[in-house]
């Protein structure tokens, strides 16, 4: 049975590596698009650079990496490494401003314009 | 060049092969384990759902690595352009089932972590940005409109009047010719 619950955890990490690789070369080959992931639309649909979007991609991409470097230095432990509360804290007030940038766009900026 | 929609040959023989493989490990369990027929029910049951479940999933990686699962759009907003927020999810759980992973293999004797309630909560904040930026999507006329312009509404309409006049010419031509 030791044999069988190692051969179902090899079996589970090779389908979890393999997913991830596959996502990772169609985004690199440009077959999943990312193109417009820092751009906005305003009420006139012209995109341009959005600062909340790379705020957003910036705190995204700081906690996984630290986060990552946590696991790997508590191999062994028997639970997830913690993440501090003012970490998740930060990042709710990064997802507060992206939504507030977005709800912007979508209703005051067609709001404004339609006063002038 | 084959259509990547058209299943290929060699993948309609993958449920013949894991029933083969099924019945030698049947045989292979039978002479090999010690124990009595529970032990060898429960053994052979876990090596064919095992069996199943790597073929499975094999299945599906070949149909997204080959495009019959199309996952152009995985990161795709309404209005055109990539979504940051899917973007966010997308990052956030493939470091959670990474980190599980690592965390289940390590451990001895290997047992299913303790998840804290800060990482639940990084995943519904995650998920929750998704889904309310969506609803601004789909409520927002302006940014439901695509690179030409067009809202998705007008997009349908435009796609509806085609299909009728693409219904319609056959009937035309035919009548035409019968007259």
């Amino acid at each position: 049975m030791a044999l069988l619950a190692r051969l179902t955890l090899f079996t589970g990490g090779a389908w979890l590596l393999g997913l991830a690789a596959i996502v990772l070369w169609q985004i690199t080959s440009g077959r999943i698009a990312i193109a417009g992931l820092l751009t906005a639309k305003d009420a006139d649909s012209r995109t341009s650079f959005s600062p909340a979007r790379l705020q957003l991609l910036i705190f995204t991409v700081v906690i996984a990496a630290r986060y990552l470097y946590q696991v790997f230095a508590h191999l062994g432990q028997t639970t997830l490494p913690p993440l501090p509360s003012s970490v998740v804290a930060a990042l709710g007030g990064s997802q507060a401003v992206y939504l507030a940038g977005k709800a912007f766009a979508a209703y005051i900026q067609p709001l404004l314009k339609h006063l002038e | 060049m084959n259509d990547p929609k058209q299943p290929s040959t060699w993948l309609s023989w993958v449920p013949l092969f894991v029933l083969f493989l099924s019945l030698v490990a049947v045989v292979v369990v039978y002479f090999v384990v010690p124990g009595d027929a529970m032990t060898h029910l429960k053994v052979i049951t876990g090596y064919v759902t095992l069996m199943l479940l790597f073929f499975f999933g094999l299945m599906v990686l070949f149909a997204i690595a080959r495009g019959t699962i199309d996952l152009s759009h995985l990161l795709s907003e309404a209005g055109g352009g990539a979504s940051m927020s899917r973007f966010q999810l997308l990052i956030f759980t493939f470091v959670i089932a990474f980190s599980l992973f690592l965390i289940i293999v390590s451990s001895d004797p290997m047992k299913f972590p303790v998840i804290p309630a800060e990482i639940l909560t990084l995943l519904g904040i995650s998920a929750s940005t998704y889904a309310v930026s969506k609803g601004i999507q789909a409520s927002s006329p302006t940014l439901r409109k695509d690179d030409n312009g067009d809202s998705t509404v007008t997009v349908q309409k435009k796609t509806e009047v085609k299909e009728e006049e693409i219904a319609q010419g056959p009937t035309s031509s035919s009548s035409s010719s019968n007259g």
